[in-house]
């Protein structure tokens, strides 16, 4: 597949989600594994199809709020019971209901930074351009059109036959995507 | 579109569990009522002490019932499609708690400080508070409250089956607009009312003390104790042919989603109780928690936010949880059991402030009401098919599959 090189994957497009969906479920029975789909929206069930069960997102958020929430209460346990203590009305310097809140805001707050910036870190974003972009009419991916694509790296990646097999899922039309 | 012959709707499978469900009920407040009478004989302070935990905690099921009924006909949903009927059925068993108030009316002496009038004259708190306080007013109130919830769950019903029963199209629309306009009335009406519900047959156990927050946390409570029960009722039933072309892991889903909102905002009430009272720091506001938690009820209140509360989010954060019956039937189980420690842990101390107790009456009682309750709310399930046509149209592929409008 020396020709293979020199391409980035091959895109179909599509002008609805139910018809991604079906030809993003045939792609994935065929037996291809590196498939990336875009869309203008948010199409329930998909990520089940493509087989994306990334659960980094879901560890790194875990792991800020848990990071935010440590942060808070020892930070709050730290100032009132040894770096200055003020008894106030006579409560115990421990006082731990009052540290919840600030608690619990912490917690969300870095549980939300390590999604977002997570996020941008795994998807290797921000990038000024990508291959992606030269595939004719890929802008109206923003509108009402839904894209699949099969990346040149899929270890069943062909040039010509696998173009053929995306022909044949009845979408708009096949592009190259050059590298 | 046809009618629907009755037959088809009549699911005999779903109406066997159904059966089994009310024969369970009777068997249990059959021998509840049995063993509260023993307990009544034997020691009439802790029975009456634990009827009230007991009623308390089985009132959950109308009034969350009726909450849940009223907010599905405002916002629609096929989470409420599938629960509207036992929503309805749990509704309609209010008037089973007038009758069980009773108890509770003919001995308030045993219950209310404020209802003595000695203990009245002693404190000038209580002194004041009697133009509300007293027992003929009390008894009013009461009849009230559990008129108004009777009453909205007796005409939701019958404009529901109204509606089910009609074949015009316009008039069938119009019942629709009737139900969404009663709802959004009944549901101020009920929050009020059980709110002052909360104040007169609970909070007033103490009646020097009070919290704002109290009735809105009570609420939340019963809502808490309901959405379990309907969560498990739906994960029972929902393999029968009444249900299993309607629940499927997406609404699993969805009812796993409503579980976790009133966990968190049970959690949310009782914490910002807490943090306002310790901030406070107040001699008039403190000593309901010095009660509960000297002699050991610190540990049931510990153990419900652990397992009412630490183990539900993290569990139900995970879709997995809410998508596998099993799970969810051990985490719903899990809540309702703790629901019990958690009403107990909020009715007894208020009679028992040094030491932690554990009255066998409370489980007579909890059997006895609650087995009643279960007979009464079985009875009134089996009655109607379980899928409304109005609960069918909010699906889609049903709507498709039987030429709906």
């Amino acid at each position: 597949m020396t020709d293979s090189a020199t391409l980035y994957g091959l895109m179909v497009e599509f002008d609805s989600p139910e018809a991604l969906k079906d030809a993003a479920r045939r792609v994935r029975d065929e037996g291809f594994e590196e498939v990336e789909a875009f869309t203008p929206m948010p199409v329930e069930g998909l990520d089940d199809i493509l087989g994306h069960d990334d659960k980094w997102i879901a560890a790194l958020v875990l792991a800020g709020a848990l990071f935010g929430a440590t942060l808070a209460f020892g930070m709050q346990t730290y100032s009132w019971v040894w770096d200055y203590p003020i008894n106030i009305g006579g409560r115990p310097m421990f006082s731990w209901p009052s540290f919840i809140p600030i608690t619990f805001e912490l917690g969300v707050l870095f549980a939300a930074l390590a999604g977002f910036l997570g996020m941008l870190l795994l998807n290797r974003l921000p990038k000024l351009h990508h291959p992606t972009f030269e595939v004719p009419g890929f802008d109206r991916v923003t509108s009402d059109r839904f894209f699949l694509m099969v990346s040149a790296d899929d270890g069943r990646f062909d040039r010509h036959r696998t173009a053929d097999f995306l022909d044949s899922l009845g979408g708009l039309a096949v592009s190259e995507v050059p590298s | 579109m046809s009618s629907p012959s009755r037959q088809a709707d009549a699911s005999p499978q779903a109406h066997k569990l159904i059966g089994r469900l009310k024969l369970v009920g009777a068997a249990m407040g059959l021998l509840g009522i049995v063993g509260a009478v023993i307990g009544a004989l034997v020691d009439y302070k802790a029975f009456i002490e634990t009827y009230l935990f007991a009623f308390v905690f089985w009132l959950a099921l109308p009034l969350g019932g009726l909450f849940l009924l009223m907010v599905h006909h405002l916002v629609r949903g096929r989470w409420g499609a599938i629960l509207r009927r036992p929503l309805e059925a749990a509704a309609l068993t209010a008037p089973l708690f007038l009758l069980l108030f009773v108890p509770i009316a003919l001995s308030p002496q045993s219950l209310y400080p404020w209802s003595i009038p000695e203990i009245v004259q002693a404190s000038e708190v209580l002194r004041h508070k009697d133009l509300y306080l007293n027992v003929p007013f009390f008894l009013v109130r009461a009849a009230a409250f559990l008129g108004i919830w009777t009453l909205l769950a007796f005409v939701l019903r019958r404009w529901s089956l109204a509606q089910e029963n009609t074949k015009n199209p316009g008039a069938y629309r119009e019942y629709r607009t009737k139900l969404r306009i009663l709802s959004a009335l009944g549901l101020v009406a009920l929050v009020l009312t059980d709110s002052f519900a909360m104040i007169d047959w609970v909070q007033s156990l103490e009646p020097e003390w009070y919290s704002s927050i109290y009735p809105m946390m009570t609420i939340v409570g019963q809502l808490l104790t309901a959405m379990t029960f309907f969560c498990l009722l739906v994960l029972g039933l929902r393999k029968t042919d009444a249900l299993s072309e309607f629940v499927d892991a997406d609404r699993l889903n969805d009812l796993g989603n409503l579980l976790l909102v009133f966990v968190v905002l049970w959690a949310y009430t009782e914490f910002v109780q807490l943090v306002i009272i310790w901030s406070g720091n107040t001699h008039h506001k403190i000593p309901w928690y010095l009660a509960r938690s000297a002699g050991g009820w610190a540990w049931v209140i510990a153990a419900v936010v652990a397992l009412q509360f630490f183990v539900p989010l993290f569990a139900l954060f995970f879709r997995k949880v809410k998508r596998s019956p099993k799970l969810f039937i051990g985490l719903c189980a899990l809540i309702f059991v703790m629901r019990l420690a958690d009403v107990y842990w909020l009715v007894l101390p208020a009679f028992y402030d040094h030491e932690f107790v554990l009255l066998w009456q409370a489980f007579a009682n909890w059997a006895a009401i609650g087995g009643l309750w279960l007979f009464a709310f079985a009875w009134l399930l089996g009655r109607k098919p379980l899928m409304t046509r109005s609960s069918k149209e909010l699906f889609p592929e049903w709507r498709k599959a039987h030429g709906g409008r």
